[in-house]
């Protein structure tokens, strides 16, 4: 297969048109490397946003945000290798967890391309009533929709404090209920590292924030779960799948007496290295929703971008 | 932008098509249809000030040919797959209180009301969701939840007049969105009808591929009607702080706001007067002084009396709104409102954070009371436009959202390009980590109807460029419609062929809500 290595969105857009005349399909004919788009582009510390190229890596960009006292916030381990057109495009679809449970993509805009070689750039400002989002187009989508070029990223301040506790429980739904609880009451969770053991469950908890946050996350980690300690053990090497799954699966899990170890928590799911039921964010599989087959033949006829996974 | 309108009393007859396929909109099922002129009228526009203003004067947009009220998906279907194979247009209607034009018939056809799809299931405890029909009333699904102990974190300040369906169509946001979100963070399925005729189902995370439900949510209804959606649900707060504070200027306030959302803290709202907003609207001293009396309650005086006496002193003050816009620089205080709640020592000890932090940059601590008040009064302001209308003015809201480092550059933007078409006020509310909302209210005048419109459209030309050449969206949660569909298009640039092309393949007759987002 032909390498393809653009140094910039429009020699992106030149070698997508030279492929489409010679009738050329990305994965097929020709292999897109965006490695040399990897440029960290501005810092906009009050906003706490990062414009960066595809091909930075999540690592570089962590390095450049820790100068201005700024993070990308906790990710799931195996992200931190992502650049950031695979962890966009790819099975994480760019999500981050945030405050309260909910998800959001970590790119606040972005700017790709389609097959034809148009350009797109999503709308600015933290949130927009401005017709459909079709940043939708890119984010999961295995770049089969469109392709990133360029993203803004949302940080956070840099974690002043760490901290950790354990807890026990004496069932997996009053585990489950007790973690899901501090969540909804603002915890925002790095990582919980959850064992089955002799009946009991056993979770180490890990969060991070400025040192008021942390003793507030203390606070509502105390109240979920009276059972608690210090944490003085080290955390266990979690071994297994990296999934993402939901809540009610991590419950069967324990039932099962597996070892879990949880990142990127939600509400709505969160990311699971251990055995447990869930989706494989190592090996993208078929696509879930109804009609996106059909969507790319509507955007990209010639399958140029490879077509349907 | 020519918009069609007609007389009140004169509307124009409903198309021979449209009457012709009425049993087959009602075949086999409880569809109601009705081509009535009540109907028509009553659904000839929504709540975008320019109708109100049009209704002064005696005219309406184009009403659509009839109104059609299924009673269940398969009905919606049906219709719309009628609708489809007729070439017949299909405006999905909620509740009418979308502010853009988001639901005029400009090319006639029937407008679909989803009222009926009224359902709301019992709250799934375990999972914090529940499935609610797309026609259920915003208050109605709050006092529902309510009653099983949880809440959806959903307050727009349409909360009695708009849908479920209206709030996904449109991205709606609701006055608590900095803590539980706008609508589309609350989704995790919806089921809906293409323009196709096919019904989809959309599954929950997690899932290969990409997500369909932010191409949908946000259509205003060219590509789709939803028929329900699954919600995320809150338990319902066990205690709330409250707090205002002054602080010297706008620009003081915000920098209050973002380092509040830079520590962590998720307020439930977060709400910044620009220093006129202040002493007219942030001012709640008064709790009982500005009740709204409906208008069958209104004495005679009142009701015509006290309009016309509004009607020539608002027409003189608003001539020379530039010079009335001046008059703002004589004031500087800025006034912050902030709610927490959830966890009752969770919500004091970020209330005590976030106090701290308005203390550290000079803010005037004013206790509970601004909280307490705007609480109390936040449904009010709605209700107040149309008086304003009444009285022979124009009165409409701009909302747009920007980072942190562009939003004071967008409010000084909008007001300097706003002052001479319109008396401009602004709050900043709708906070997050990277950015907010910032919503300009405008009041205006003309010497007669014709140059007060003139004037509106002027206006409108105007704020929309300034925002968005200082970094601003076109909308944070009212939508686009009508009025903002160039807007729109123009920002969209190069990919203005991909919204056409998911046009082309959600709705391949183009029967869905012809018109808006441009489309």
């Amino acid at each position: 297969m032909t390498p393809l290595r653009p140094a910039t969105e429009r020699e992106l857009i030149d070698l997508l048109h030279t492929l489409r005349d010679s009738n050329g399909r990305l994965g097929r004919d020709a292999q897109l490397d965006r490695s040399a788009l990897t440029a960290i582009e501005d810092i906009d510390t009050q906003s706490m946003l990062i414009d960066v190229q595809a091909g930075a890596t999540l690592t570089s960009i962590e390095a450049a945000l820790t100068s201005q006292a700024l993070s990308l916030g906790p990710l799931p381990p195996a992200a931190w290798s992502c650049t950031v057109a695979s962890y966009l495009e790819g099975p994480y679809a760019g999500l981050r967890a945030i405050a309260g449970g909910r998800l959001e993509p970590l790119c606040a805009r972005l700017d790709g391309v389609f097959a034809d070689g148009r350009r797109f750039t999503s709308s600015p400002g933290p949130r927009s009533a401005a017709g459909p989002d079709m940043r939708a187009l890119f984010l999961g989508a295995s770049g089969r929709l469109g392709l990133v070029t360029r993203a803004q990223l949302r940080a956070c301040a840099a974690a002043e404090a760490h901290a950790a506790l354990m807890a026990t429980f004496t069932t997996p739904r009053e585990a489950v209920e007790a973690l899901t609880t501090a969540i909804v009451h603002g915890a925002l969770l790095s990582r919980i590292q959850l064992s089955s053991r002799a009946g009991h469950i056993a979770a180490r908890i890990e969060w991070s924030g400025s040192r008021t946050h942390v003793e507030r996350d203390r606070d509502v980690l105390h109240r979920a779960m009276p059972n608690h300690d210090p944490a003085r053990s080290t955390p266990f090497v979690a071994e297994g799948p990296t999934r993402e799954t939901t809540w009610p699966q991590v419950e069967a899990a324990l039932r099962q007496n597996h070892a879990l170890e949880l990142h990127r928590v939600s509400l709505t799911s969160l990311v699971s290295i251990g055995e447990v039921e869930g989706l494989s964010l190592e090996t993208p599989g078929r696509w879930s929703m109804p009609v996106t087959p059909t969507l790319i033949e509507r955007l990209d006829p010639t399958q140029l971008l490879g077509g349907a996974p | 932008m020519t918009l069609g309108s007609t007389s009140v009393s004169d509307l124009p007859p409903p198309r021979a098509e449209v009457l012709a396929a009425a049993a087959a909109f009602t075949e086999g099922g409880s569809s109601r249809f009705s081509a009535d002129s009540l109907d028509r009228l009553s659904y000839a526009r929504d709540m975008w000030p320019l109708a109100m203003v049009w209704v002064r004067q005696g005219r309406i947009p184009l009403p659509p040919d009839a109104v059609v009220w299924p009673a269940s998906e398969a009905e919606v279907a049906q219709i719309i797959r009628v609708a489809r194979a007729r070439k017949i247009a299909v405006i999905p209607f909620g509740a009418g209180s979308g502010v853009c034009g988001g639901t005029w018939a400009t090319q006639g056809g029937i407008t679909l009301d989803v009222k009926r799809l009224d359902a709301i299931g019992t709250v799934d405890a375990e999972r914090r969701s529940v499935e609610v029909g797309a026609g259920v009333l915003g208050e109605t699904l709050e006092r529902n939840l309510n009653a099983q102990g949880f809440t959806l974190g959903h307050f727009p300040s349409s909360i009695f007049m708009s849908t479920v369906g209206g709030w996904l169509a449109a991205r709606s946001a609701g006055q608590f969105s900095s803590k539980y979100g706008k609508i589309e963070d609350m989704v995790l399925s919806v089921r809906a009808v293409l323009g196709t005729g096919e019904v989809i189902e959309t599954p929950e995370r997690p899932f290969s591929g990409p997500d369909l439900v932010p191409l949908l949510v946000g259509c205003e209804g060219t590509l789709c009607t939803f028929t329900s959606a699954r919600l995320r649900v809150f338990p319902l707060p066990q205690g709330r702080a409250f707090h205002g504070f002054d602080l010297g200027s706008v620009k003081q306030g915000l920098e209050a706001m973002r380092l509040i959302f830079r520590e962590g803290l998720r307020p439930v709202v977060t709400r910044l007067y620009d220093p006129f907003d202040t002493a007219m609207v942030g001012n709640h001293k008064d709790l009982s002084s500005h009740e709204v009396v409906p208008p069958s309650k209104r004495s005679a005086f009142a009701q015509r009396v006290l309009p016309a006496l509004l009607r020539q002193v608002s027409k003189r003050a608003l001539s020379r709104p530039a010079v009335l816009n001046q008059v703002q620089r004589l004031f500087s205080t800025s006034r912050l409102v902030l709610l927490f709640e959830g966890d009752a020592a969770r919500a004091e000890a970020e209330d005590r954070a976030a106090s701290a932090i308005c203390r550290r940059l000079g803010g005037d601590d004013l206790g509970e009371g601004p909280g307490r008040a705007w609480l109390q009064k936040r449904y009010d302001v709605s209700f107040r436009m149309s008086r304003l209308i009444e009285s022979g003015t124009f009165a409409d809201t701009m909302e747009v959202a920007a980072s942190w480092d562009n939003v004071l550059q967008v409010y000084e933007r909008v007001h300097a390009a706003a002052s001479p078409y319109a008396f401009t006020l602004c709050h900043f509310s709708h906070a997050y980590a990277d950015g907010c909302s910032l919503y300009f209210s405008f009041i205006g005048s003309g010497h007669d109807e014709a140059a007060l419109e003139v004037r509106y459209h002027a206006l409108w030309r105007a704020i929309l460029g300034a925002a968005t050449s200082a970094g601003a969206n076109v909308s944070h949660h009212h939508g686009i419609g009508l009025l903002k569909a160039q807007a729109l298009q123009d920002s969209l640039g190069e990919a203005r062929s991909v919204l056409v092309q998911l046009k082309e393949h959600f709705d391949p007759d183009n029967i869905m809500n012809p018109g808006k987002l441009g489309l």
